[in-house]
């Protein structure tokens, strides 16, 4: 069963961290395209993504409360130096979770804006957005790496 | 655009609960011995509790955004965002926690079933008492959430809407 926990938490958080950054480079290089057929293709993956995401942070953070429990009575306590970088990914998944809501709620507002919204500056802060969800993610990852082996 | 409201009830509940979890989660771990307490709780039984809580939360979310008039890209009044929030809130709080209470109470009729039968009447009693102070208990404390919840969103909303070029807080 522990087994089966972390493999759910790593296979959610690289979802999250690979369809994000996909989606980064994907808006990045089609900044300058204002074909109404590429732009809705686009929005279609933003979606998908989104769904995708907020399912993985939901399991992210079921498993992780898992994973706590798998410690027991061992835990370290939270003065201790994994303690300190427990408390301090914590707080960053924390932060993370607010940007997340933020990007999903201006993708929904952006999809629904007229066509004829000015698509190339909204797409550079939407590549923008989801290159600091890529970048978060893999700030948390570094934490949990040097959680989980040192 | 309908899809896109299913995508936000679902995306905000789901914000919500984790929120919830890790806002327990994180002073617990300050404070007490969380690993001994987290070990006395089966990985089965929390994930179902949690499941119940992410199930309620967007199903309560969902509920409050029809109410309040809150669609992906338009504007709702914050005082109907403030006060439906607050309001499935509270509701959020009562399914949540009778979902426990179903739970619980099978888990307790099993036992007194398979221990001796006259403890069945005494499960009931409890049962109907756990029922009437935990549906006010827990309405109290999820109108509180659903309305600090409400806030936040609302300052969310704002700062999406800025960043996506819709037209400012209004």
């Amino acid at each position: 069963m522990s087994y089966l926990v972390r493999w759910l938490h790593v296979t959610s958080v690289a979802f999250v961290f690979g369809g994000a950054l996909l989606i980064f480079i994907l808006l990045h290089f089609a900044s300058g395209n204002r074909d109404a057929s590429a732009r809705r293709v686009i929005f279609d993956l933003m979606r998908a993504f989104e769904w995708g995401s907020w399912a993985s942070l939901g399991l992210v953070i079921a498993t992780g409360v898992g994973n706590l429990a798998h410690f027991g009575a061992t835990l370290p306590e939270p003065r201790s130096e994994w303690g300190r970088e427990l408390t301090l990914k914590l707080g960053l998944v924390l932060a993370f979770l607010v940007f997340s809501a933020v990007r999903t709620l201006a993708v929904a507002t952006a999809a629904n804006l007229p066509a004829a919204s000015p698509a190339p500056r909204l797409q550079r802060r939407l590549a923008t957005l989801y290159g600091v969800t890529a970048a978060l993610t893999g700030a948390i990852v570094a934490v949990a790496i040097a959680l989980a082996h040192f | 655009m309908r899809e896109d409201g299913l995508l936000l009830a679902f995306a905000l509940g789901t914000f919500h609960a984790v929120v919830l979890t890790l806002g327990l989660l994180l002073p617990l771990y300050l404070t007490i011995d969380l690993g001994e307490a987290l070990a006395e709780l089966n990985t089965a039984v929390g994930l179902a509790v949690f499941g119940a809580l992410w199930a309620t939360s967007v199903y309560c979310t969902r509920r409050a955004m029809l109410d309040a008039g809150l669609r992906a890209g338009d504007y709702a009044p914050a005082a109907n965002v403030l006060r439906y929030g607050t309001g499935w809130g509270a509701w959020n709080g009562v399914l949540f926690f009778w979902c426990l209470l179903a739970g619980g109470a099978v888990a307790l009729l099993v036992v007194a079933l398979s221990e001796s039968a006259d403890q069945v009447g005494g499960v009931i009693v409890f049962g109907i008492i756990a029922f009437g102070v935990g549906t006010i208990l827990s309405s109290v404390i999820g109108s509180v959430l659903g309305f600090l919840f409400a806030v936040l969103d609302i300052e969310l909303l704002w700062a999406a809407r800025a960043l996506a070029g819709a037209d400012s807080r209004e």
